[in-house]
């Protein structure tokens, strides 16, 4: 009883060790990796439509606009992967302001790559994924601002949340007014 | 089994004695006492969490371990945070996919979803929630460990082994010799 104790404890503290020693050097890796970042090839917003819906969430079922995107997607995640990633969720989003709220994101698309031979997203003529409505009845005819983001989990260590920075990564597009 | 540890517990005096309890008690709330540490020093209440359903795979398996941080700046959209729900005790790990600031307010109405989950999570809300806010956040994940926390899911799955766990430990601090 008391040997295997012995025997037992000793073995979890030095895989507790080597856990920890593992983590310490990942991260020092991330953290080299982290200053690379994806090719984008091509990202633009093509069209915009609106429509008006019931929206179902609320009590009251009142009319709301939808907004449907056509985007162009073409970007190189390849860069990033290392021996420590275990996956990379890209995601479109839409940026925009409105008179009542300061803030607005939204998630629109979205896919998750888990192997270098699906690193690179082709995607023409896609529309948004999820559906895309104001928090208020109707987007007022903003500007939106759609940028790329890329969040990268590694098999161990510390999470990187990512995004396309540069101006040709970035796409602004106006929600069109519905004519009533 | 236990003859040679029943003995050992008889033959000490009430000193002996008192001193392993206080062992015991201290080994307990030396525990506490980082768990607490670690929340004040990442400002979350729960610091280090289990993933125990399947929703945000290939990101997060069921038993990896996950290291929160409470951000000073707002939250973000594609932030995977872990949240409580009022009147709920099982805190949810999902990614923040809509997110609106009030003007006025500063408010912040936040939806959530689970990667692996067709819809968004107004299901999973109290009835009639549209919106989650701030102060339902417990943190943003930083950090990732994976299968580490499969013992918890075990302990959760059958109670009586963590019982029998805990049993197990405190017996053998008690007659555990210096």
């Amino acid at each position: 009883m008391y040997i295997i104790f012995r025997r037992i404890i000793p073995f979890f503290t030095r895989a507790l060790l080597v856990c920890l020693f593992i983590s310490f050097f990942t991260t020092i890796f991330d953290i080299y990796y982290s200053t690379k970042s994806p090719s984008i090839l091509n990202f633009k917003v093509t069209n915009i439509k609106v429509w008006l819906y019931d929206f179902e969430e609320t009590e009251d079922k009142s009319l709301r606009e939808f907004a449907f995107v056509t985007m162009d997607i073409d970007a190189d995640f390849t860069s990033l992967f290392t021996f420590n990633t275990q996956a990379i969720f890209v995601s479109v989003i839409v940026e925009y302001e409105t008179p009542t709220h300061k803030r607005n994101q939204i998630i629109l698309w979205s896919t998750t790559i888990t192997k270098i031979s699906t690193s690179r997203i082709k995607s023409y003529q896609t529309l948004n994924k999820y559906s895309l409505y104001d928090i208020t009845q109707s987007f007022n005819g903003v500007n939106g601002t759609y940028i790329l983001e890329w969040n990268v989990i590694p098999k161990v260590g510390m999470i990187k949340y990512g995004r396309a920075d540069s101006d040709d990564a970035k796409f602004i597009y106006a929600f069109p007014r519905i004519n009533t | 089994m236990f003859e040679e540890e029943i003995r050992f517990l008889r033959k000490m005096n009430k000193r002996q004695l008192a001193q392993q309890i206080l062992n015991f008690l201290m080994i307990i709330s030396s525990a506490l006492m980082v768990w607490k540490g670690l929340a004040l020093y990442t400002n979350s209440e729960s610091p280090i969490v289990v993933v125990l359903s399947g929703s945000m795979e290939p990101a997060f398996y069921r038993g990896d371990l996950l290291f929160l941080g409470m951000p000073d700046e707002p939250v973000r959209v594609g932030d995977i945070c872990v949240f409580k729900i009022p009147g709920r005790d099982v805190p949810i790990v999902h990614r923040v996919i809509k997110l609106h600031d009030e003007k006025e307010t500063g408010k912040q109405y936040i939806l959530t979803k689970g990667d692996n989950n067709q819809v968004d999570d107004r299901g999973l809300y109290n009835p009639g929630q549209l919106w989650i806010h701030r102060e339902h956040i417990v943190g943003k994940v930083r950090g990732f460990l994976p299968y580490i926390g499969i013992i918890t899911i075990l302990m959760n799955d059958y109670p009586q082994l963590k019982y029998v766990l805990i049993g197990f430990l405190g017996l053998y601090m008690l007659v555990n010799r210096e």
